[in-house]
């Protein structure tokens, strides 16, 4: 899975904004969908489907936002994967879970709340992670970050980082390749293969990566980076309206959350 | 602008001096381009003025070394930087950035300059190497050239008096090469920049009349000033002319009778696509015992992968290749090895063993030919390559020039018929190709004791050194966008590629 340019309001939201929605509704299916099943005789606790809304809300917001993208959801690589294991979540918390009124058959109120909340949770926070892998670019991330007081050095890790994950990728191949024809059984399989690995490709692949990083810290150093405590940047990263309008919305989801799971007792 | 005054350095641990009583004085605006032999100390000087030996690294210095009036020792790096910007041999180590912008803005933005001033140097760096139109790109888009050359723009934005180049055409074709060199022969007379250009492939560089200083056992063995260095010299530097090949002697006797023989390699029709890609479009052609085939073509034109497809490592999509009539496909490729030897691009990536002799022995031993035959020949070969005191060394602290020698050797050992060869001799100095060429002349045409037999291998290389292709080919394939668009005997492909706009291919007129 990966950034798929494009040109939709999600793709040109601020990086930061972005991510902080993402924090924001994973922490808030967890923290805001709580509460434990009472019996609603007593008054106390809740007797309906309250506690699953809020992650199902956030799973429609999530499928929403995928398709204003222009990613159908059903085309993110595993998803399929992560439904097939939410059904089955769902199916063990009917069986499991007998509190509650009957509604058909084995199910009842608890187990079909705790399901799909279960379910809500998990495919909420699987899908918004996608949907902000496949709008943002990384690299505008990582400067947008630098622009929000993120230190230039853990900023340019990050960059650097992007830059080089392709770079030892293809150095991995070659060195694979070049051993394969060298002789070494890479094309056994199992545990043999595993230990083959561990021993040839490590020490070519470490020398690699140190022998880049020490051109590139001379490259870096060559051109003046750390020379001062900060720098400019020529990338212009703007708030844009609809960051105003996200960023509004993200802060009265704050109390509507709250004053929602407050409710749930 | 650069001044070396009787500078000597020693590496900590090595005994003999990188560079010995060194007296060097570059002027500002000058043309230079510093030669020499691997291990003449060329990288060294380079290192010198750039700030990177002393303090850098351990080692012994005497003398001095000033750039821009300071002296070097005492000046910290990012001071110097801002006289003296390196251009390392990989731009891919060089680029801190993703795209080309970010690239060319990445010094100043350092420098802390203002956004419209960044703006206006960037494209000013931009129009001076013509990658005006790169700028919105993504770097891992461009060519080798292209690279090079945001390489060099991206230090032009820090405006520096000196631009330093350490063999920055290492990993390009010929065209690309000279371009880079053209265009760094305009900026330092539009610009009055001081360019010093560590390089040992001259056929491209002398007809731009640099001032020429040639390095020997890390003393300055001549130093011609600019526009006497001329393209006649540079065979005299280094191609102190070898043996004729045995292959000479050879080729009367054998092209004629072998070409009814089946061929050693056949590929037939093959094409290879990658990710939607094309990279080998139809492509058709023979290889039998005793020829000699350079495979030459700009870089990203198919040849590595060409490669790569006939010893099954890259799957065809289309077509067949067959070594000794074999299919290759990926599933033979532990079959295969009995067959080919092939050598890689760069020299550490097929390294595998933890001692050089084991190293030289690794695939005759994974073949389980652990006769000893393969082991004197092992030792003898070791020897002959000025190995035979590092054989119980580890083969990452080999030179580049050792590894690649070893390289060779350790693929030749289990006798495959058929040597596939990537780029054997870039960086490699006169010496160190003819021991090279000597292994190649003996798989292909049998070791000494069986002289006056039938020719039982062959060689398929790429390469890019149209002297070594004249001087030891029997055959030429040139491979450009995907296709084999020239396949002819060595002279006669040479004219073809003259007609067709290749020039930078051929050899000069003196070699």
């Amino acid at each position: 899975m990966k950034y798929q340019p494009g040109q939709s309001v999600v793709h040109r939201l601020h990086p930061v904004v972005k991510s902080l929605w993402l924090i924001w509704v994973t922490v808030a299916v967890f923290v805001f969908s709580r509460g434990t099943y009472s019996d609603p005789a007593t008054g106390t606790g809740w007797s309906s489907l309250n506690i699953a809304v809020l992650p199902l809300i956030a799973v429609g917001l999530a499928v929403g936002l995928l398709w204003i993208s222009g990613v159908a959801p059903w085309r993110i690589p595993g998803v399929r994967l992560w439904f097939t294991l939410g059904v089955v979540i769902l199916l063990l918390h009917i069986t499991a879970n007998r509190a509650g009124d009957p509604i058909a058959g084995p199910i009842t109120t608890a187990g079909l709340a705790t399901g799909l909340r279960a379910v809500g949770r998990l495919l909420a926070v699987i899908l918004m992670s996608a949907l902000f892998v496949l709008t943002t670019e990384p690299v505008s991330m990582a400067y947008s970050l630098m622009r929000v007081g993120l230190p230039d050095r853990w900023g340019f890790a990050l960059v650097t980082a992007l830059r080089l994950a392709p770079v030892f990728r293809a150095e991995a191949d070659h060195v694979y390749r070049a051993q394969l024809v060298r002789g070494v059984a890479y094309d056994v399989g199992g545990p043999r293969r595993w230990y083959l690995m561990l021993r040839h490709l490590c020490l070519p692949l470490i020398v690699s990566a140190l022998r880049t990083a020490h051109s590139l810290s001379l490259s870096m150093e060559g051109r003046g980076f750390g020379l001062h405590k900060r720098r400019t940047y020529m990338r212009e990263v703007a708030f844009h309206g609809c960051d105003i309008v996200a960023s509004l919305l993200l802060a009265l989801s704050i109390p509507a959350a709250v004053w929602f799971s407050w409710g749930l007792g | 602008m650069i001044r070396f005054d009787r500078f000597s350095w020693r590496y900590a641990g090595a005994s003999t001096h990188a560079l010995r009583d060194v007296t060097l004085h570059i002027d500002r605006g000058e043309f230079v381009t510093i030669a020499g032999a691997s291990g003449s100390g060329k990288s060294t000087l380079a290192q010198a003025m750039c700030g990177l030996l002393m303090g850098r690294q351990a080692g012994d210095a005497e003398g001095s070394v000033c750039v821009g009036g300071k002296d070097v020792a005492d000046t910290p790096l990012h001071d110097i930087a801002q006289t003296v910007g390196l251009v390392q041999q990989n731009p891919e180590t060089h680029f801190t950035t993703l795209t080309v912008r970010d690239e060319l803005a990445f010094a100043m933005e350092n420098r802390c300059l203002p956004r419209d001033e960044i703006q206006k140097h960037s494209d000013e760096a931009a129009e001076l190497l013509s990658i005006g139109h790169l700028e919105d790109r993504g770097l891992s888009a461009l060519s080798g050239g292209e690279k090079q050359r945001v390489a060099v723009a991206s230090l032009l934005a820090g405006s520096p008096d000196v631009l330093v180049l350490d063999e920055p055409t290492a990993s390009l074709d010929p065209e690309a090469s000279r371009d880079l060199f053209h265009a760094l022969a305009d900026l330092c007379r539009q610009t009055g920049l001081t360019v010093v250009i560590i390089e040992h492939k001259l056929a491209h560089l002398l007809p731009l009349e640099p001032r020429l200083v040639v390095l020997e056992a890390g003393q300055i063995a001549s130093d011609v000033p600019a526009g006497s260095a001329t393209t006649a010299m540079h065979p005299m530097i280094f191609s102190n002319e070898t043996a004729p090949s045995r292959e000479a002697r050879h080729k009367s006797t054998t092209t004629e009778s072998v070409r009814s023989d089946k061929p050693l390699l056949a590929v037939s029709d093959m094409s290879v696509v990658f990710d939607g890609n094309i990279i080998l479009e139809r492509v058709s052609f023979g290889v039998h015992a005793g020829e000699v085939v350079a495979l030459m073509g700009p870089n990203g034109g198919g040849k590595t992968t060409l490669l790569h497809a006939v010893s099954g490592l890259v799957p065809c999509s289309h077509g067949t290749a067959r070594v000794c009539d074999t299919e290759v496909s990926p599933a033979a490729i532990s079959g295969l090895a009995k067959q080919i030897g092939l050598v890689f691009q760069n020299a550490d990536h097929q390294l595998v063993a933890d001692r050089v002799r084991r190293e030289a022995l690794f695939t005759s031993h994974s073949l389980g030919r652990t006769a000893p035959p393969a082991e004197g020949e092992a030792d003898r070969l070791l020897e002959q390559a000025g190995l035979g005191d590092r054989k119980e060394d580890h083969p990452f602290r080999l030179s580049w020039g050792q590894k690649r020698r070893l390289n060779l050797i350790s693929a030749i050992l289990h006798n495959p018929p058929l040597l596939l060869l990537d780029e054997p001799f870039a960086g490699q100095d006169w010496e160190n190709a003819t021991f090279l060429l000597d292994v190649i002349d003996r798989i292909v045409h049998g070791s000494l004791e069986e002289e006056g037999t039938r020719p039982r291998g062959a060689c398929l290389m790429v390469t890019h050194d149209p002297r070594i292709v004249l001087r030891r080919c029997t055959r030429l394939l040139f491979v450009c966008d995907g296709r084999v668009s020239v396949d002819a005997p060595v002279r006669e492909a040479f004219d073809q590629l003259r007609q067709m706009g290749h020039e930078a291919y051929t050899p000069m007129e003196d070699d």
